[in-house]
């Protein structure tokens, strides 16, 4: 039977000490020192943002209450400071540091999902838990393809999944379609999220031309192409729509 | 017990009930026909979309289960998933085996301009009606059988012989040569095959004389498909019984002896057919001893998106298979393209015939047009999950006897509902585009006609 | 010159020190796949077209309005597994679908070969790169079946209410749960599907058995609203075919 598993595994032993050879003349010769820079910014919502949607529950009122608003689109004070967007650079590779494992949890809480929209980075594991005294099934969709549809009931045993892929996966429950959420996974580090000012920062980008993309679950893409210097910090704004 | 028979036995005793009731207020009549047989659905535990768009239409997968003696593409196996095993014996089921169509018109309403004899208008409650048992499936790999029944109430109370033939399939090779040999329908495997219209052919009302090589007056004009039919007026079969110019005759004649051969050896893209037939429309044996051969082509494209199209053309050449009124022998000939293009819910399809008649008696040329055409265009939408839509267009340059033949064009829309998918509910109505034209011709004088009917198949 | 062709030796020894076995077993499966392809072509095509996108010119008749629409091989779920929700399938769940067809959707394909129907595994599979760097992570589905009994029936009942089955099955498991009744299921693409009617043995598509019934439990079926209830099950399994017991308890024995 071909084995890929198998196959890579060999591959690896045998090839082991080539690496070593080629990662020895590495150390040895001139290494190029790379340079890193900051990027800090703001994502703005011009215009007075929609009515929320409003969805009827019909399972489980007593827990999840008759009906669901959800505003999407979170705007602080009168400059329309917008929240939840994900702010991050394109086309570049992570450093090679490990991917660091820190807790990312999707708690199913108060038939919502929290938090409704998060990030990670690509290798790094999620963990789905329920708070709820009820049943969820959390659904996790990328690309098209079931990532995950797990039930859990009430008090049931939290799920741990590794992200293997970068992209965005949505995440909703069958049973209660009011409750939608989103990951967003990197291959690098270089993200990060609206706080409720409207502000982010992202630190130690590599020098150079890069494309800064935002995204927002309702709103969609933006994308602007900044020249990150190595030296200061690079200030941007992004005004949807 | 299986699903099928538990199934199967209390819905005959229902549909028997019904057809009792209504034989006993039996009707002169015609056949609102239709093809659907759901003891392949039995039998293979699909449901009947597998195979058709919407009865009787068949989707690309039903065109090929068909082609392959219904057997499921490359599972030449006899029917393996239908039979219980005991030892070396296998008992089938037999509702596996057994399909009943009833199918009646609760209302039909005819508006007609000119009399030719007698009644005004008509409406018509409960007629005509029609039960039809097909015994159908695979004996072994590779080896089927065909055999249809019906009785139309009113008409007859008999049971009469449709189709019965067998299948030899899978021949030479994988796809390429598939035998049929009884009585068939030629034009099964034709862009469009007569069997399968949505648009079923609403009958004509005849009057004396009847008799040997004398014609019926038409009251009525029957409502067929003109690139199917015969399409000339004042010819007779080796029986010396009219041929009315709307039946379905030659390629397109539903039940002709013969034998045939098609398959597809080089790929999907393409299927041949030829076929040697007694013709003349003859019950048995061939009274001329001559016969009637036919070849035809298909080009298929059917991949992906959804989307299916196909281009087929056909030759039929008759010899000495009817008659003019002098009893002398003359020879039918047909020739004729058809396309088919299905794209998700929507099906269109045609065909256009040129028919030619030779060998007249001398003196006859004169009087007889001895070329007559014919096209029909049906297009369906599905548009929700129980409701069909669709129209048709007929028109028929007749030919024949000049004095008598006339040209006709009809229109047609059509609703269908789908109460299950074996239970069909249908309102129709179709009227003639050159009713203005006068002439004291039942093509001219049938000016409307509306229909509202029902279908169940078990 | 002399160069390259030690390279080149020294890399055909490595080769064959590494994987003995790959080079033969690639050999194959690439043969397996072209033999599977024709067959494919001929079987399968019509339904699930010519690229394996599930759009063959047939398959839309069935499904227009509602699931199951034919698979598309290209995207990399699948609902009939026995691996954990997420994995691709193992060869034998593809295998099992082709030779027991999906009742109301697709025919069997046992007339097929046990060879060509490997065949057509095999060519499925070329349709998605998945399958060449992911491992299906299979979920044991041995142990001893629960036997079939009064108590571990009414055990079943209760775990029925427990897991809450009820809220798209139905009370009386009939697929007629609120969340069912309210329209709100879809499938992965977006057409209503309804959950199955549990006391209607006909329609299941993943089997009728109690083995098939709990494989259905704990893998759920990807690209559809029923999920996994694996890791509720776990360090308890045998609950899985407690609930089996009583879902099978509710139709006939044939």
């Amino acid at each position: 039977m071909f084995s890929p598993a198998l196959y890579l595994h060999r591959f690896l032993l045998l090839s082991t000490p080539l690496v070593l050879g080629v990662v020895a003349v590495q150390i040895l010769g001139p290494v190029e020192m790379t340079y890193a820079g900051t990027l800090e910014g703001t994502v703005h919502y011009r215009g007075k943002p929609p009515p929320p949607k409003v969805l009827q529950v019909i399972k489980d009122q007593d827990h999840c209450g008759a009906e669901v608003s959800i505003q999407s689109i979170q705007i602080h004070d009168a400059h329309g400071f917008l929240s939840n967007a994900v702010v991050s650079v394109e086309g570049v590779k992570g450093s090679g540091e490990e991917v660091v494992e820190i807790e990312r949890p999707v708690i199913n809480t108060r038939c919502a999902f929290s938090p409704r929209i998060s990030m990670a980075r690509q290798g790094q594991e999620i963990e789905i838990r329920n708070q709820d005294p009820i049943l969820h099934n959390t659904h996790i969709k990328y690309r098209g393809r079931t990532f995950l549809n797990v039930a859990q009931v009430p008090g049931g045993n939290p799920i741990v999944k590794r992200l293997k892929r970068s992209g965005l996966h949505t995440i909703w429950c069958d049973k209660h379609i009011f409750m939608e959420g989103s990951l967003l996974v990197f291959s690098h580090p270089y993200y990060s999220m609206t706080n409720q000012t409207g502000m982010f920062r992202i630190e130690g980008i590599p020098a150079g031309k890069h494309p800064i993309r935002v995204w927002h679950e309702t709103l969609g893409i933006l994308e602007k192409v900044v020249n990150v210097t190595e030296k200061g910090i690079i200030q941007v704004k992004f005004t949807y729509p | 017990m299986a699903y099928g028979e538990r199934f199967f036995q209390p819905c005959l005793k229902s549909v028997l009930a019904l057809a009792f009731v209504l034989f006993s207020t039996s009707f002169p009549g015609w056949i609102p026909e239709a093809e659907a047989i759901p003891a392949f659905a039995r039998k293979y535990q699909v449901n009947c979309h597998v195979c058709h768009t919407r009865q009787p239409r068949l989707n690309p997968f039903g065109e090929r289960f068909l082609e392959n003696g219904y057997q499921m593409p490359g599972t030449e196996d006899g029917g393996i998933v239908a039979k219980l095993k005991y030892g070396d014996l296998t008992l089938d089921q037999v509702s596996n085996y057994l399909g009943v169509l009833f199918a009646t018109s609760g209302v039909e309403h005819t508006e007609l301009k000119q009399e030719i004899s007698g009644s005004g208008d008509q409406t018509e409650l409960g007629t005509p009606a029609i039960l039809r048992m097909f015994t159908v499936g695979t004996v072994t790999n590779n080896v089927g059988f065909f055999v249809d029944m019906t009785t139309i109430f009113g008409r007859s109370s008999e049971l009469e012989l449709g189709r019965a033939f067998i299948t030899l399939n899978n021949l030479a090779g994988m796809n390429w040569a598939h035998l049929r040999v009884g009585r068939f329908d030629p034009s099964a495997f034709f862009s469009m095959a007569e069997a399968r219209p949505q648009f079923v052919p609403l009958g004509p009302k005849l009057a004396p004389p009847f008799g040997p090589l004398s014609t019926p007056t038409v009251n009525r004009w029957s409502l067929t498909q003109s690139a199917e039919a015969s399409k000339f007026f004042g010819l007779f079969d080796r029986n010396r019984g009219a041929i009315q110019p709307w039946e379905s005759t030659l390629y397109n004649s539903n039940k002709e002896v013969g034998i045939d051969i098609h398959g597809r050896p080089f790929g999907d893209w393409f299927l041949y057919q030829i076929g040697v037939l007694n013709g003349g429309n003859e019950r048995a044996g061939d009274s001329n001893n001559s016969k009637d051969w036919y070849v035809m082509t298909r080009f298929d494209y059917a991949q992906s998106h959804d989307f299916s199209v196909n281009l087929s053309g056909f030759a039929y050449i008759g010899n000495h298979n009817a008659k003019v009124s002098t009893n002398a022998d003359v020879s039918r000939s047909r020739y004729g393209v058809g396309a088919r293009l299905r794209y998700k819910l929507v099906d269109i399809y045609g065909a256009y015939t040129i028919d030619r008649v030779t060998d007249l008696p001398t003196g006859m040329e004169a009087i007889f047009d001895s070329t007559a055409t014919g096209v029909t265009v049906e297009a369906h939408a599905i548009v929700t999950d129980r409701l069909l839509i669709g129209t048709r267009y007929d028109h028929m340059d007749a030919g024949g006897l000049l004095a008598t033949r006339k040209s006709a064009t009809f229109v047609g829309l059509q609703a269908r509902y789908y109460l299950r998918s074996n239970i069909t509910f249908n309102i129709r109505n179709d009227f003639n585009v050159r009713d203005s034209e006068g002439g004291l011709s039942a093509a001219r004088n049938l000016r409307n006609r509306f229909s509202a009917g029902l279908a169940i198949v078990f | 010159m002399k160069t390259s062709r030690t390279f080149y030796g020294w890399t055909m020894v490595l080769f064959f020190i590494a994987q003995p076995a790959f080079g033969s077993s690639e050999v194959s499966f690439l043969n397996s796949a072209r033999e599977g392809q024709t067959i494919y072509e001929r079987s399968c095509l019509i339904c699930h077209g010519v690229s394996g996108k599930g759009d063959g010119p047939a398959a839309f008749y069935n499904a227009a309005f509602s699931a199951s629409r034919a698979r598309d091989f290209t995207v990399g779920y699948y609902k009939f597994r026995s691996t954990v929700s997420g994995s691709l399938p193992l060869d034998e769940d593809l295998f099992r679908t082709i030779t027991n067809g999906i009742p109301g959707y697709m025919p069997s394909f046992s007339g097929l070969s046990l060879e060509q129907r490997w065949q057509v595994v095999a060519y499925i599979k070329s349709f998605y790169s998945g399958f060449q760097d992911e491992t299906p992570e299979s979920i044991s589905l041995n142990g001893s079946p629960i036997p079939f009994t009064a108590a571990s029936v009414q055990r079943g009942k209760a775990l029925y209410e427990e897991m809450d089955c009820s809220s798209c099955h139905g009370r009386q498991a009939r697929g007629d749960g609120s969340v069912a009744l309210a329209g709100e299921l879809k499938d992965s693409r977006g057409l209503s599907i309804s959950p199955n009617d549990l006391t209607n043995r006909t329609g299941w598509k993943n089997g009728t058995t109690a083995r098939d019934v709990v494989r259905t439990l704990r893998t759920g079926l990807d690209g559809t609203p029923m999920p996994s209830y694996e890791s509720q099950l776990a360090g308890h399994e045998e609950d899985a075919w407690h609930l089996a017991n009583y879902v099978l308890s509710l139709s006939h024995h044939e």
